[in-house]
């Protein structure tokens, strides 16, 4: 998935966020499930995929953080229009 | 469910509470105001991070646990000898010590040394790989012939704890007379003429009828993955 930060629109940051929290709701259910049954199958499962999931899902909500952060420093460094400006 | 630690507990509250924050966003869809961001770097970035570094903790840990060994199904005789209060194989004895207790796989066949547990978890992963590409659909009593070692056991593993160095170990004549032989490695001290197999059950030349599998393990359906538990 490509992402420009540039023209990232708050439409598609939303949907990118939206999907970071399925992919972390799917990753923490392999947690807990590694947790309440500890054996092969689940912890391997847990260790690996969830793992790999989780971190998909951080980097999805990092780049929208980084976005926002941007957009908001962007807007405090310009300075307001001058009195009488339109 | 197994008995849960207080840690896997703290993992699981954290899972939920970021499960309930990240439901609430996908269902109520609130504007991306400030109270959602607040809300989001907890659901997607503190409490899942804490949680998987819990989480991961925990399933190190599970990884030493005997029930982690057994839940292969080629591990279950050698895991139910470990935990038959009547055996008198060696890995059964070492079980009831509560030193090794639940952990005793571990405690045993773990490599020892400064890299110790990352060549313990190497070779670890080797054998689940091996379990699923050979022996995942292999019957208990070909596994039983098949599945060995890949080298012979290390006595410094029993060296750990049995330093050879007391002087009521150095009482045995036996002792004595194979001390080199014991350091050397050129004598094993799981072997038949020393202190017997370590998991008699899963040896077909064992004595006293210590190698048969008990009737239920050996059923040819037990073979294949779960039958057997």
């Amino acid at each position: 998935m490509k992402v420009d930060l540039e023209h990232l629109q708050p439409k598609r940051a939303l949907r990118i966020l939206r999907v970071a929290a399925v992919l972390a709701l799917v990753a923490l259910g392999l947690m807990v499930w590694s947790l309440l049954d500890p054996t092969k199958g689940p912890v391997l499962v847990a260790l690996s995929l969830g793992q790999a999931i989780g971190t998909a899902s951080f980097v999805a909500f990092a780049i929208v953080a980084a976005w926002d952060l941007r957009r908001h420093w962007r807007r405090v460094s310009v300075p307001p229009p001058a009195k009488g400006e339109p | 469910m197994s008995h849960l630690s207080p840690l896997a507990l703290v993992s699981i509250a954290l899972a939920v509470s970021a499960a309930a924050i990240l439901v609430w966003f996908l269902i109520a869809r609130p504007p991306l105001v400030r109270a959602t961001k607040l809300a989001l770097l907890l659901g997607l970035g503190i409490l899942p991070i804490f949680a998987a570094a819990t989480a991961n903790i925990e399933g190190y840990v599970a990884t030493q646990e005997r029930r982690f060994c057994g839940s292969c199904h080629v591990m279950v005789p050698h895991a139910t000898d470990s935990e038959n209060p009547s055996s008198l194989g060696l890995a059964s004895r070492h079980a009831r010590n509560p030193f090794f207790g639940d952990k005793n796989c571990y405690t045993c066949h773990a490599d020892y040394g400064m890299f110790g547990t990352v060549l313990t978890k190497i070779g670890g992963m080797r054998h689940v790989w091996l379990y699923y590409t050979e022996y995942r659909n292999m019957p208990l009593g070909e596994a039983r012939e098949k599945i060995h070692l890949v080298r012979p056991y290390p006595n410094a593993n029993c060296m750990q704890c049995h330093s050879t160095e007391s002087q009521g170990w150095l009482q045995s004549a036996d002792h004595r007379a194979s001390l080199g032989e014991v350091r050397a490695d050129r004598v094993s001290c799981a072997s038949p003429g020393c202190h017997g197999y370590a998991h008699p059950i899963t040896k077909t030349d064992a004595p006293q009828g210590a190698s048969k599998l008990p009737a239920e393990l050996a059923r040819p359906e037990a073979g294949t993955d779960g039958g057997a538990r």
